[in-house]
C-alpha cells in the first residue's frame, strides 16, 4: 500500500482543519447564546399553553378509543387500525403476522398494497414489481423508505395537509412526537395504477435476535407479481457487492481528456423550491424574490413545487468549465398552486431571474443561463480531473488518501457513516463514484471502501428520476439527512444521486413525511469532446 | 418545550442542507455568506472555493513564505469573524473577501518591520512543511513581477492605490474593485484614471533612471 496523500493540498488542508474548528467553535457559541433567553423567558407562559392544549389532547384520545382494531376481541392482535374523526386512519403494527389482514385495512383505508411479511435472511425474488415513485402534494416525490426498531410501527393514511398540521400540534406541545406516524401515505398522492409494496422482517433488538422489526415500503408502478421468498445471499444486507462484469472492466473505461479536449456531461437536476406568492422581499437590494429554498421552515408559506433544469458542462483537464442550464417546465404538486401562479405571470425560479442574473432564451424559448466556471462541481475536492487519475485504487488506501491519513503509521478503522469523518469520507466516495469518468478500478475501490463504512446500506430495485431501475447505497446522515446513489448493478455505473429526508424513527420532523425527495440528479450522457461547443454524435 | 426547541431547529437543519447542496454545487452563494462564521460545512465550501485565488493575491504582495501563510491564515479569520456583517447588495463575495485580504495585507505591510508577536489562534507559517515550501516559493516567485509593481505603487494616496492594486494586479472589474474598495463605481473610475496617470509618470522615470544605469556600468 503506497501512502498517497495528495501533496498539492497539505498546507491548505491543515489551514483549513483549524479554520473550522475555529468556525465550529463559533457555531456552538452561538446556539448556545441563543438557546438560553428563550429557554429562561418561555417557562410560565409555555406552562399555560402546555395545560391548555393537554385537554385537547385529552379529547384526541377519546377519539381514539371509538376506533376499532381489526383484531378484535383477540388481545394479541398484529395490529390495530384507529379512524381519526377528520379522516384518514392510523395503522399500528404490533408483530409481523396476518399480512393478508393488512393488505385489506390499507385497501379500506384508500391505499393498494402487498404486505411481505419474511422470516430473517429471506428476500423475494426481484424484481417482482416495478419500481415507481409518488408526487406528494406536500412537496417532494416519495418512493419509498425504511424504518425499523422495537414497539410498533405506526402507519398512517390521510392528506399531507393533515400530516402536516399534526406536526404544527407536536410543535406545540399538544402532542407528543411519539403519537407521529413513521409513514404517512397520502392517498391523494398515488395515480389509479400505483400501490405500495410493504416488506418487513425481524431484527436483533435488545438481547433477543428477533426483538425489533425492519420494515420498508416502496411504491410500485402497474401489476405486482406474488412475492416469491428465496434466501438472502450471504452478507447482502447492509452490505455493498460488486458486480464481478465491472470489476472485469465493463464500466466504461474513462481516461481524463486530453489537452484540447473537453469532458462533456449532461445531467438532469430536479430541485425542490418554493414559490412565495407574495413575492417579498430578499433579491439582491431588496428586489422582489419569488422563490426560495426555505420551504419547509415552521413560518413558511412557500408553495412546492418541482424545479427541473438540464446542465450541460464541458470540462477541460485542468478543471475550467464551461455550463449551459436549460429550465424545464416548473410543474408544482397542486393545480391550485399551478394556476395561482400562473395567473401571477409564471415568475421564474431565483436562478433564472433576469433581474438577478443573466438570462437568455433558448430555439424553443426556454430560459438559458451560460457561463464559465474555474471548476463545475464548486467545492468538490476532485473536480480537477487529473487528480481523479492520481487516487490509489486499493479499498483502502483509497479512504486513507482522502482521510488524508495516507502517510500515518497506525490509520486505524473506518468511522461510521454518520459520524462527522465517516460523513466527510462517504461524501468524497460518493463524489468519486458520481464522477463520469472514473476507472473501472477506482470505482470497485470506491464501493468497496463504501462498504466497509458502518451505516452505509444497500436498497434493491429502485428508479430514478428519468424512470431508469438500479439499486441503491443508501446514507443517512446528521438527523435523517441523507443521500441514494442509484446505480446499474450489472455494470456498476451511476445512474442518479439523490438527496432526501430519511426521517429519524418518528419520521416526517419537517412537516414533511420521510422518504421526501428534495434534490436529485440523474446523470444522462457523458462523453469525450473536441470543442466546449461540440455535443457528442 | 424541548420539544419545540428541537422541532425549530431541525427546520434550521434543512435550511442548512440546503445552503450545502447549493454551495457544493455553485459555490457559497452572496445570500448564504453571512453562516460562514458558523457554520463550518459552508466555511469548508467557501474556503475551497477561494483559497487559491486567495494565496495567488499574498503571493503578488508578499514575497516572504512565513508571511503569506500567516497573512492567508489571518485573512479566513477575518472572513470567519467579519461574515456576519456582509450585506450582498455591496458586492460579491469575492469582492469581500478581496476587499479584507486588502485590509489585512495593509495593516501587516505598515506594522511590517515592527515587533509583530501578536497572540494569533491561527498561526499560518506553523502549519507548513517542506513540501509546501517549495510549492508557495513557487508561487511566489511567480509573482515577482506584480510585487514589483506593488512596491511601485507605495507612494500613491490610499484610495487610488486600492482601486489600482484590484484593477492592474488582481485583474477585478471595475466594479468588483469598487465593491472590494468599498467605494462607488464611478468613484473608483476617477481614482483609478488618476492613479494609472500617476503610475505611468513614475514608472517612465524609473525606466529611464535604471536605463542610464545601465549606460554608466
Amino acid at each position: 500500500m503506497t501512502p498517497q496523500h495528495d501533496p498539492e493540498a497539505r498546507f491548505e488542508e491543515r489551514l483549513l482543519s483549524r479554520l473550522k474548528a475555529v468556525v465550529a467553535e463559533r457555531g456552538a457559541a452561538e446556539a448556545g447564546s441563543e438557546a438560553a433567553p428563550s429557554g429562561s423567558a418561555g417557562p410560565g407562559r409555555r406552562r399555560g399553553s402546555r395545560l391548555a392544549l393537554a385537554a385537547v389532547a385529552a379529547l384526541a384520545t377519546a377519539a381514539a378509543v371509538l376506533v376499532f382494531s381489526s383484531g378484535g376481541d383477540n388481545p394479541s392482535r398484529a395490529f390495530a387500525v384507529e379512524r381519526h374523526a377528520g379522516g384518514g386512519v392510523t395503522i399500528e403494527v404490533y408483530s409481523l403476522e396476518d399480512a393478508s389482514g393488512l393488505e385489506e385495512a390499507l385497501e379500506d383505508a384508500g391505499i393498494r398494497a402487498q404486505v411481505n411479511w419474511l422470516p430473517a435472511g429471506v428476500t423475494c425474488r426481484e424484481p417482482h414489481y416495478t419500481p415507481s415513485r409518488v408526487k406528494l402534494p406536500g412537496g417532494g416525490t416519495v418512493s419509498g423508505l425504511e424504518g425499523g426498531g422495537p414497539g410498533a410501527l405506526k402507519i398512517s393514511i390521510g392528506s399531507t395537509r393533515s400530516w402536516r398540521e399534526s406536526f404544527g400540534k407536536v410543535r406545540h406541545g399538544e402532542i407528543s412526537d411519539r403519537e407521529i406516524a413513521n409513514f404517512n401515505l397520502d392517498p391523494a398522492a398515488f395515480r389509479p395504477d400505483q400501490s405500495v409494496i410493504l416488506f418487513g422482517s425481524p431484527v436483533p433488538f435488545g438481547g433477543d435476535p428477533e426483538g425489533g422489526f425492519q420494515a420498508r415500503f416502496q411504491v410500485a408502478e402497474g401489476p405486482v407479481e406474488p412475492c416469491d421468498p428465496l434466501p438472502a445471499p450471504a452478507g447482502s444486507i447492509g452490505s455493498i457487492k460488486v458486480p464481478e462484469g465491472a470489476r472485469a472492466g465493463g464500466a466504461p473505461a474513462a481516461a481524463p481528456p486530453a489537452p484540447g479536449q473537453f469532458l462533456y456531461a449532461k445531467t438532469k437536476e430536479v430541485q425542490l423550491q418554493g414559490w412565495e406568492p407574495d413575492g417579498r422581499g430578499g433579491g439582491f437590494e431588496g428586489r422582489p424574490r419569488h422563490f426560495t429554498a426555505n420551504l419547509l421552515g415552521p413560518r413558511s408559506d412557500a408553495r412546492p413545487a418541482l424545479v427541473p433544469t438540464i446542465k450541460e458542462a464541458w470540462t477541460a483537464a485542468d478543471g475550467r468549465t464551461r455550463v449551459r442550464e436549460t429550465l424545464g417546465r416548473v410543474e408544482f404538486l397542486s393545480g391550485e398552486d399551478q394556476r395561482r401562479w400562473e395567473e401571477a405571470g409564471s415568475p421564474p425560479p431565483f436562478a433564472y431571474d433576469p433581474g438577478e442574473h443573466d438570462v437568455s432564451r433558448d430555439g424553443s424559448g426556454r430560459p438559458v443561463k451560460e457561463f464559465a466556471s474555474r471548476s463545475w462541481r464548486g467545492g468538490h475536492v476532485f473536480s480537477n480531473l487529473s487528480k481523479l487519475s492520481r487516487l490509489p485504487t486499493e479499498p483502502e488506501a483509497l479512504r486513507l488518501a482522502i482521510e488524508g491519513r495516507g502517510g500515518e503509521s497506525s490509520p486505524g478503522a473506518p468511522s461510521p457513516a454518520g459520524s462527522h469523518v465517516g460523513g466527510v469520507t462517504a461524501e468524497r466516495l460518493l463524489e468519486i463514484l458520481a464522477e463520469p469518468i472514473t476507472s473501472p478500478a477506482l470505482r470497485t475501490a470506491a464501493f468497496d471502501a463504501l462498504a466497509e463504512l458502518p451505516g452505509i446500506a444497500l436498497k434493491r430495485n429502485v428508479a430514478d428520476v428519468a424512470g431508469r431501475r438500479g439499486e441503491a447505497i443508501t446514507w443517512v446522515r446528521e438527523r435523517g439527512f441523507g443521500r441514494e446513489l442509484i446505480f446499474d448493478p450489472s455494470t456498476a455505473k451511476v445512474l442518479a444521486q439523490v438527496e432526501m429526508i430519511f426521517g429519524p424513527p418518528s419520521t416526517g420532523e419537517y412537516g414533511v413525511p420521510a422518504g421526501t425527495v428534495f434534490r436529485e440528479t440523474a446523470y444522462l450522457r457523458s462523453a469525450i469532446v473536441d470543442s466546449k461547443h461540440q455535443r457528442p454524435h | 418545550m424541548e420539544t419545540e426547541q428541537a422541532l425549530s431547529g431541525r427546520a434550521a437543519d434543512l435550511s442548512r442542507q440546503l445552503r450545502l447542496v447549493a454551495a457544493r454545487e455553485r459555490g457559497v452563494a452572496a445570500e448564504h455568506l453571512r453562516w460562514i462564521g458558523t457554520d463550518p460545512d459552508l466555511f469548508e465550501l467557501f474556503y475551497r472555493e477561494h483559497v487559491e485565488d486567495l494565496q495567488r493575491f499574498v503571493a503578488r504582495r508578499v514575497g516572504q513564505r512565513e508571511r503569506a501563510a500567516d497573512l492567508t491564515a489571518e485573512i479566513f479569520l477575518a472572513t470567519v469573524e467579519s461574515a456576519h456583517r456582509y450585506r450582498p447588495g455591496r458586492g460579491t463575495p469575492k469582492a469581500w473577501l478581496y476587499g479584507i485580504a486588502r485590509v489585512v495585507v495593509a495593516d501587516d505591510r505598515r506594522r511590517h518591520g515592527r515587533d509583530r508577536d501578536r497572540a494569533e489562534r491561527v498561526r499560518g507559517s506553523t502549519l507548513l512543511d517542506a513540501h509546501d515550501a517549495a510549492r508557495i516559493d513557487a508561487r511566489i516567485d511567480a509573482a515577482a513581477r506584480s510585487r514589483q509593481l506593488y512596491a511601485a505603487m507605495e507612494g500613491l494616496p490610499e484610495g487610488e492605490r486600492a482601486v489600482l492594486e484590484l484593477v492592474a494586479i488582481d485583474e477585478l472589474t471595475l466594479g468588483e474593485a469598487a465593491a472590494a474598495a468599498g467605494v462607488r463605481p464611478v468613484t473608483a473610475r476617477v481614482r483609478l484614471h488618476r492613479a494609472r496617470r500617476k503610475m505611468r509618470a513614475e514608472l517612465e522615470t524609473a525606466k529611464e533612471e535604471s536605463a542610464s544605469e545601465e549606460a554608466r556600468s
